[in-house]
């Protein structure tokens, strides 16, 4: 630009804005700075969820138990699927979709999460990033409050607690994990192509059958095992359990699978941060 | 001058008018299908440009308050998007040394569901205030939205007056250097206009710099010193407010001539019997076009009588800017105008008075008629414009009132407010 002229700035911040910027350090520090703004808006998303509903906050209980009952008849008893011998198999299935649900609702929620907020996002700027994570974090509100139930029903059936089972809690936030960094992607996109929309419930509903959710790995053969084994989810899903229920916990499958939530997570805040610039143009 | 607070250089946005934003995956899929197609031809399909704003070049200086005015579809908005960092610019840049909070609505981000309470922490994280900033300024942003008792009822149940108080509010103690409004003040009740333009009159004094976007340019001018025009996204005008408001409402021509001389001319309007030879209006010692509301405005014409075959009444009319006849005003009530005056060289004066007019544009058709029979001599059509102008310091019609004033005049009239000592027992019945 031809003639730079200098600017005035009280607090010694500048600003500059310009066509189509790269992703750069300056976007993680805008970021951090509006963290209580995920929090602020992830608050605000479920007090609203239950605020409207007259049953409430039953309703995060109600949705895994149903499924859960639903599992437990039709694969347990009628199909025969067995879960581990270690626990009974509504434990092992409730355990399975209390971490399950925290992946495919925060991915889910996510992804619509910047056209439900169409009116901040044409009407104020803050770094949009924002909006995707902090779905993540109501996901992560509803799951906790599932787990309360699986809590509840590992003490009604008796299943002993292991020291390890803290463990839970990072390993499922890994899932978390893997669903902001598909929902940076997902939800940039969906605003450029509303057909994510309609393909991504169909997507998460496959993803949960290559999932051990209801089964078990051990029933995968052998020679489909690597093949599951590119499913980040398999190595949560797994070591969530093991975690709880004292088995051995696959910290390197988990390793790969942080790694590539952060190499997905990375590429999609690229392409993210490329795309937000004419989001408020899209929706 | 010191260094500009915002500098924009260049700045342009191009909008793809039925392009990428609404294409299918299908559409997307074909498209990069025909791709190679397209890199012989040049040309995409399916896409047409359209610039909202182009090359716009401006800077302002920390501490200004500057209108932006426009007609809609100017590129107003999309200006105030860029600046508010809503959307990224297709050219050029902006610099910007400071915190930008920008009131594009109100209310925004505001959940119907949630308490007042709630909503204002909500409302100051979405406007960049962090918690404890709003903890500090909570009480203040309570009162000044006057809404103390509600403070806990979802704002679903507010009227809409409250919701806009609230909203406001927030806005109005975030504290950023560069305040950018738009035009939310068209809502809320007169004295709370008023309160907020006093709020961002206290804002702009405070050294801090604020960006008015409005149609209104009554508000922009009691605000703004400095107004930018937009006219079909470029800047068309950018000075002092009387001047740019000149040229909002003269359209086309720029500053309005507040004297046009006839003498000399080829053609001078008039007839057999009378010529037109010039005219002006005198407002001011200094000869803009803008007239302070509390002054009077003298309306002059020099004319030349040829013949003394019919009375010549001298007249004109006063429109407003909605196109209204505010009044017309002749010399037919003095006895000398009901006869034939000999042939030479007259001058007339008319005087509007001060206090009369409304604020706001007006424009001056002159004529000189003769209405018995009728016969129109001269007539020269929106012959003079210009903007009567209140800068509110109390003492016109307007008082301290800060919000817009209807009517087609504002005349100042005479007034008395005396007590009356038994009212009181007059009301009563009571006889003394």
């Amino acid at each position: 630009m031809g003639n730079e002229a200098t600017i005035s700035s009280p607090d010694g911040r500048s600003l500059v804005l310009r066509p189509a910027k790269a992703l750069s350090w300056q976007d993680f520090v805008d970021a951090w700075d509006y963290r209580e703004l995920l929090w602020i808006l992830a608050v605000r998303d479920v007090k609203v969820r239950y605020k409207q509903a007259s049953l409430g906050i039953a309703w995060a209980l109600l949705q895994p138990l149903t499924q859960m009952v639903i599992f437990t008849v039709l694969f347990n008893r009628f199909a025969g699927i067995h879960g581990d011998s270690t626990v009974p198999y509504p434990v092992f299935c409730l355990a399975g979709l209390t971490v399950w649900s925290l992946f495919a609702s925060g991915l889910s929620l996510s992804s619509e999460s910047l056209i439900n907020s169409s009116n901040l996002v044409t009407k104020v700027y803050f770094p949009r990033v924002i909006v995707p994570l902090a779905a993540i974090f109501t996901a992560a509100v509803d799951s906790a409050i599932a787990g309360t139930l699986l809590v509840g029903l590992m003490i009604a059936m008796r299943v002993p607690f292991h020291a390890t089972a803290l463990l839970a809690i990072p390993i499922a936030a890994i899932g978390g994990l893997c669903a902001a960094a598909l929902g940076l992607w997902t939800s940039a996109i969906n605003l450029q192509f509303r057909d994510v929309r309609h393909a991504l419930p169909f997507f998460i509903q496959l993803l949960v059958y290559a999932t051990p959710v209801f089964y078990s790995s051990s029933i995968v053969p052998e020679r489909y095992r690597p093949l599951v084994a590119l499913n980040p989810m398999v190595a949560v899903v797994n070591g969530f359990r093991a975690a709880l229920f004292g088995t051995e916990i696959p910290f390197a499958k988990l390793g790969l699978s942080i790694a590539f939530a952060l190499v997905v997570g990375l590429l999609g805040f690229i392409r993210f941060r490329h795309l937000e610039q004419t989001f408020a143009d899209r929706i | 001058m010191s260094a500009p607070i915002i500098q924009a250089r260049g700045l342009g946005k191009r909008y793809v008018l039925q392009g990428p934003g609404n294409r299918t995956l299908r559409e997307a899929i074909v498209g990069g299908l025909k791709a190679p197609a397209r890199l012989f031809s040049g040309k995409r399909p399916h896409e047409e440009d359209f610039w909202a704003i182009r090359d716009v070049n401006f800077d302002i200086s920390a501490g200004e308050a500057v209108g932006i005015i426009g007609r809609n579809g100017a590129g107003k908005s999309t200006l105030l998007k860029i600046l508010s960092r809503i959307t990224a610019p297709t050219t050029g840049e902006v610099r910007i040394g400071g915190k930008v909070a920008s009131l594009l609505e109100v209310g925004t981000g505001f959940h119907n569901e949630l308490s007042g309470r709630e909503n204002i922490f909500l409302n100051g994280a979405i406007m960049g205030m962090s918690r404890a900033e709003v903890r500090a300024r909570f009480d203040e942003i309570v009162a000044f939205a006057e809404v103390d008792k509600f403070l806990d009822t979802p704002v679903k149940r507010y009227s809409s007056g409250m919701y806009v108080r609230l909203a406001f509010a927030v806005a109005a103690h975030l504290q950023p250097e560069i305040l950018v409004v738009d035009e939310v003040l068209a809502v809320g009740d007169a004295s709370f206009q008023r309160k907020c333009l006093g709020k961002m009159q206290t804002v702009a004094s405070g050294g801090r710099t604020v960006l008015f976007v409005s149609h209104n340019m009554a508000a922009i001018s009691r605000l703004c010193s400095r107004a930018i025009l937009l006219s079909q996204g470029t800047v068309a005008a950018d000075g002092p407010v009387p001047k740019v408001a000149g040229i909002y409402a003269g359209g086309t021509n720029g500053e309005s001539p507040t004297e046009v001389d006839y003498r000399g001319r080829a053609k001078m309007p008039g007839s057999e019997h009378v010529r037109l030879l010039a005219a002006r209006i005198m407002g001011d010692e200094s000869g803009s076009p803008t007239i302070d509301i509390r002054r009077p405005l003298v309306v002059e014409f020099d004319f030349e009588v040829l013949s003394d075959r019919y009375p010549l009444t001298p007249n004109f009319h006063l429109f407003n800017e909605e196109g209204a006849c505010v009044f017309i005003s002749s010399d037919g009530h003095l006895r000398e105008s009901q006869n034939p005056r000999a042939p030479g060289v007259y001058r007339s004066t008319a005087t509007i008075p001060g206090n009369f007019l409304s604020e706001g544009m007006f424009s001056l058709d002159l004529a000189i008629s003769t209405f018995d029979p009728v016969l129109v001599h001269v007539h020269e059509r929106g012959l003079f414009s210009f903007r009567v102008h209140d800068p509110g310091e109390g003492d016109s019609v307007r008082g301290k009132f800060g919000g817009a004033i209807p009517g087609v005049v504002r005349p100042m009239l005479h007034w008395r407010t005396d007590p009356v000592a038994d009212l009181i027992g007059l009301t009563a019945g009571q006889t003394r």
